[in-house]
């Protein structure tokens, strides 16, 4: 008999454990795959209403980096705990410490190369059935399944990275190992004994996640700030390093708390119970919380967007809105009343509009000019600027100032005529406008606009006209007629389009769909592997379960009472992820939807998200009782 | 005279950090020497420090300060490697928890040492034989640990720890998981052993039924050498001395 006889036996008989091991990894794998399908998948990279998702990508690609992580050193870790006599025997009989590091490594290879192939395979074919299954759901048009190199490439060195740190660590762990200790510590308690430093990390870590909560608020509002991905990715690290400070330190202090209470007889076996497999529930309760933060902000974001798309498009109260000039969307009034004789007009504005000041300091832009009386007669509000000021207002979603700062000095320029102005305030008009022909519009004073109007010559002016229909959901043959009727004469513009709410929500519909088809696809995976987590827990640590309930039977205790500390663990990983999944997804969807502009709209969002996290609730109660089902059967 | 076999000298071992409150001195100052063919066993009340002392002997752990020297090798110096080597070929383990691997049979667990040696499998299957046929076993040798008795299991973990010819075998609390009829079982393959083959034991036990087998107990008691019995008569009056032994050992010498 060889040694690799030996391992093969052992092999044989530990299958449970590596095949935990091996699935654990295989599925973190598949998900990996899957997800970078569709990230690399140039049709939704590409689709203009997706841009949004440059935002998305970056949060989600760290959430799953750290899940990874975690869940494949939380499964090497449960892999290598139920070998360590295995590894005791062997050192005591004499076996080299380099020999089993050796053996360990080669292993560790089989099972990793073994489970990225089969991991990449299984996502190949789960990918493809997935997407196609969500597509025809949603009736999503022009998506298609794409595989691209690049998927590949990303998974295979991102694992290769993660196998290659958890073979490291574990070399590094078997250098420090002695005999004694191996053989013992298969039955030693993972949770270490409290410190006085554990109070201050976990008090540390919930001041982090306050500070976080903060963060949000300030990042969310301003255009500047909330723009920037680096600032995004480290507002997620700092978040998700506070939770893990509160579960790893805070948890540890809190169970040294509940150990010094009255209390602590009545649930001595529970508390010890967590504290026994501290190390693990704690990575568990960690990932769980991760994942749980992905789920709602990916699901409740689209699904608060469809719920809100009448509302987002209702924030422009104006149904109807183009810019006319010399040879651009010429139509007489004549013209325009009898294709609108049908529809009934509630509210009709024409307001003069200098199309394209030039704007200096020491960058040139061309923006277009309103006075103030017309943004009061457009919007219905005063913004009271003295002589010599003027106000930016951006007119579409994207963040950042657009090259303009409050307290900037600028020269504005029409016909011969120089007008300096001091900029009082950079911010967002109440509802987007895209007709004006530029990002951003600058209100003047009447005066300085009269100046400059007169300056620019007769053929200065445009015309920017807005109308209220009384059933403007049934006006879309109107403005196809509008339209047609401008295309037709040649005076059509690109670059001021003729918007209508009516046109915008079909779109926004259509658009959204694409956006609900990522995310969805996305909230579910995470929501899988939330799932899955929770059985693999339940899988790998049955046997351990089953032993020591073995043991207390044998003392006295009943079914029952096991059954009630199983239950009360059980909870406390089930609930515990979705209390800090809540906190987490709430502020990014807080943060994400002032990012895409709708702030005006974030208590809809909010609104619809505590539904969705309240849905969620319910769905892990019904997990809680599968998996107390199944702990119940094993017990018998 | 009988070749030395294991010397220890001043063995000191400290739990925790030496000079603070908490630390813990399990073994004070310990002299032990063994000679070739010696059945010693090393008895005192819980806590004196005895399986601390046989996990420095054998090398599982290392002194806070003093030698042993086991066949004229100092074993605190060895690295590790060197260690591992000297454990196969010159020690064999007894363990109170029998430390069987459950995925061999019983067979495949005694010849794991020569295994890990490399020997060839004739060797391994004649030597497996005879060492199952001297403690009577060799009728389970393909069953599962999990299928047959704790002294069954314990008969094999022996058999495992004599396969290398070892220079001593250290056992810890050998009965300690065993009916007494298998503790008489596996205490007569000790007997065996060292009578047929002039194996060295080195034995850790609190029973005085496993101790009277024995040609020589050390009593240990708050990390120190306090007495030393050695057989005269038969083992029952070998058994009776012990008695009295551990009565003075528990209290203060002058009772008696």
């Amino acid at each position: 008999m060889k040694f690799r006889d030996v391992a093969i036996k052992n092999f044989k008989h530990n299958i449970r454990n590596y095949s935990a091991y091996f699935l654990c990894s295989c599925f973190t794998i598949m998900l990996f795959f899957m997800y970078t399908t569709l990230l690399f998948n140039d049709a939704v990279g590409s689709t203009e209403s997706l841009d949004v998702l440059t935002y998305v990508f970056p949060i989600t690609i760290v959430a799953i980096g750290v899940f990874s992580v975690f869940f494949i050193n939380y499964a090497h870790r449960i892999f290598m705990k139920g070998r360590n006599k295995e590894f005791g025997i062997y050192m005591t009989l004499g076996m080299n410490q380099s020999d089993l590091k050796k053996q360990v490594l080669i292993e560790s290879l089989i099972i990793s190369i073994g489970s990225l192939v089969t991991g990449i395979l299984v996502g190949l074919l789960f990918s493809r059935l997935f997407q196609m299954v969500i597509l025809n759901l949603l009736d999503v048009d022009g998506i298609e399944f794409e595989l691209s190199f690049r998927s590949f490439a990303y998974t295979i060195l991102t694992y290769a990275l993660i196998f290659g740190i958890v073979i490291w660590n574990t070399n590094r762990k078997l250098d420090k190992v002695d005999i004694g200790t191996l053989i013992q510590d298969a039955r030693k308690k993972e949770g270490r004994e409290y410190k006085r430093r554990d109070t201050v990390l976990g008090i540390t870590g919930v001041i982090g996640m306050i500070l976080s909560v903060i963060i949000v608020l300030v990042l969310a509002k301003d255009d500047r700030l909330n723009s920037n991905p680096l600032l995004l990715t480290g507002y997620m690290i700092i978040s998700f390093a506070s939770v893990y400070l509160v579960l790893a330190h805070g948890g540890n202090a809190l169970i040294h708390r509940m150990k010094m209470s009255k209390g602590y007889l009545k649930n001595l076996f529970t508390i010890n119970q967590i504290h026994y497999k501290f190390e693990r529930n704690k990575n568990i309760i960690f990932i769980l919380s991760v994942l749980s933060t992905m789920t709602i902000f990916l699901v409740a974001s689209p699904f608060s967007l469809v719920n809100v798309t009448k509302s987002i498009v209702l924030m422009d109260p104006y149904h109807l809105e183009f810019t006319r000039g010399i040879g651009i969307n010429a139509i007489s009034d004549e013209d325009m009343e009898k294709i609108m004789s049908e529809t009934m007009v509630e509210k009709k504005v024409m307001l003069p509009l200098l199309p394209a000041a030039e704007i200096r300091e020491e960058n040139t832009w061309n923006k277009p000019l309103i006075s103030e009386s017309s943004y009061r007669e457009l919007c219905g509000k005063t913004l009271g600027l003295k002589e010599g000021e003027a106000v930016q207002l951006i007119l579409d979603w994207t963040p950042g100032t657009h090259g303009m700062q409050k307290g900037e000095t600028w020269n504005i320029n029409v016909g011969n005529r120089n007008e300096t102005v001091t900029l009082l305030s950079s911010g967002r008009f109440d509802w987007y406008i895209s007709t004006m022909g530029s990002d951003g519009v600058l209100v003047v004073t009447d005066q300085t606009f009269d100046r400059l109007l007169q300056a620019g010559g007769g053929n200065a002016a445009y015309t920017f006209l807005a109308f209220q229909y009384k059933d403007w959901e049934n006006s879309e043959d109107m403005v196809q007629r509008l339209k047609e009727s401008i295309a037709e004469n040649g005076t059509a513009s690109v670059q001021y389009p003729i918007e209508a709410s009516v046109l915008e929500y079909k779109d926004l519909k259509q658009g959204y769909s694409v956006f609900l088809f990522v995310t969805s696809v996305m909230g579910v995976l995470f929501f899988f592997a939330s799932a899955s987590v929770l059985y693999f827990r339940q899988y790998a640590e049955m046997g351990e379960t089953k032993k020591v309930f073995a043991q207390l039977f044998r003392i006295g205790m009943t079914k029952k009472e096991a059954m009630k500390v199983i239950t009360k663990e059980l909870g406390i990983v089930c609930y515990l992820p979705l209390v800090f999944g809540s906190y987490m997804g709430i502020s990014i969807i807080y943060l994400m939807t002032f990012i895409v502009g709708g702030g005006d709209v974030i208590k809809e969002f909010l609104q619809n998200a505590l539904l969705m996290i309240g849905a969620y609730f319910l769905l892990q109660s019904i997990t809680l009782v599968l998996t107390h089902t199944l702990y119940q059967k094993q017990l018998d | 005279m009988s070749e030395t076999v294991l010397e220890a000298k001043y063995i000191t071992k400290v739990y925790g950090n030496a000079g603070e409150e908490n630390a813990t001195k399990a073994l004070n100052g310990v002299d032990v020497k063994i000679e070739a063919g010696d059945f010693v066993a090393i008895m005192g009340p819980s806590g004196s420090g005895k399986s601390t002392l046989v996990n420095i002997l054998s090398g599982i752990t290392k002194p806070t300060s003093g030698t042993v020297t086991i066949k004229g090798r100092q074993i605190e110096t060895m690295n590790p490697s060197e260690m591992a080597l000297f454990r196969r070929r010159s020690l064999g383990f007894v363990f109170q928890e029998f430390n069987l691997l459950d995925s061999l049979t019983m067979k495949e667990n005694i010849v794991l040492p020569m295994v890990l040696d490399k020997k060839p499998a004739q060797q391994m299957e004649a030597k497996a034989y005879e060492i199952m046929h001297l403690f009577g076993i060799e009728a389970v040798g393909h069953k599962y640990p999990y299928e047959v008795s704790g002294g069954q299991q314990q008969r094999a973990a022996v058999s495992r720890a004599l396969m290398n010819d070892p220079v001593i075998v250290f056992a810890d609390e050998p009965t300690g998981n065993l009916d007494s009829k298998s503790s008489n079982a596996v205490m007569n393959c000790f007997k065996t052993m060292n009578e047929e083959k002039n194996t060295t034991i080195l034995m850790v036990t609190h029973d005085v039924f496993a101790a009277s087998f024995c040609k020589e107990v050390i009593f240990i008691k708050d990390g120190r050498i306090t007495l030393t019995a050695e057989r005269k008569g038969t083992r029952k009056e070998f058994f009776s001395h012990i008695l009295d032994c551990q009565a003075v050992v528990g209290g203060e010498s002058n009772e008696i």
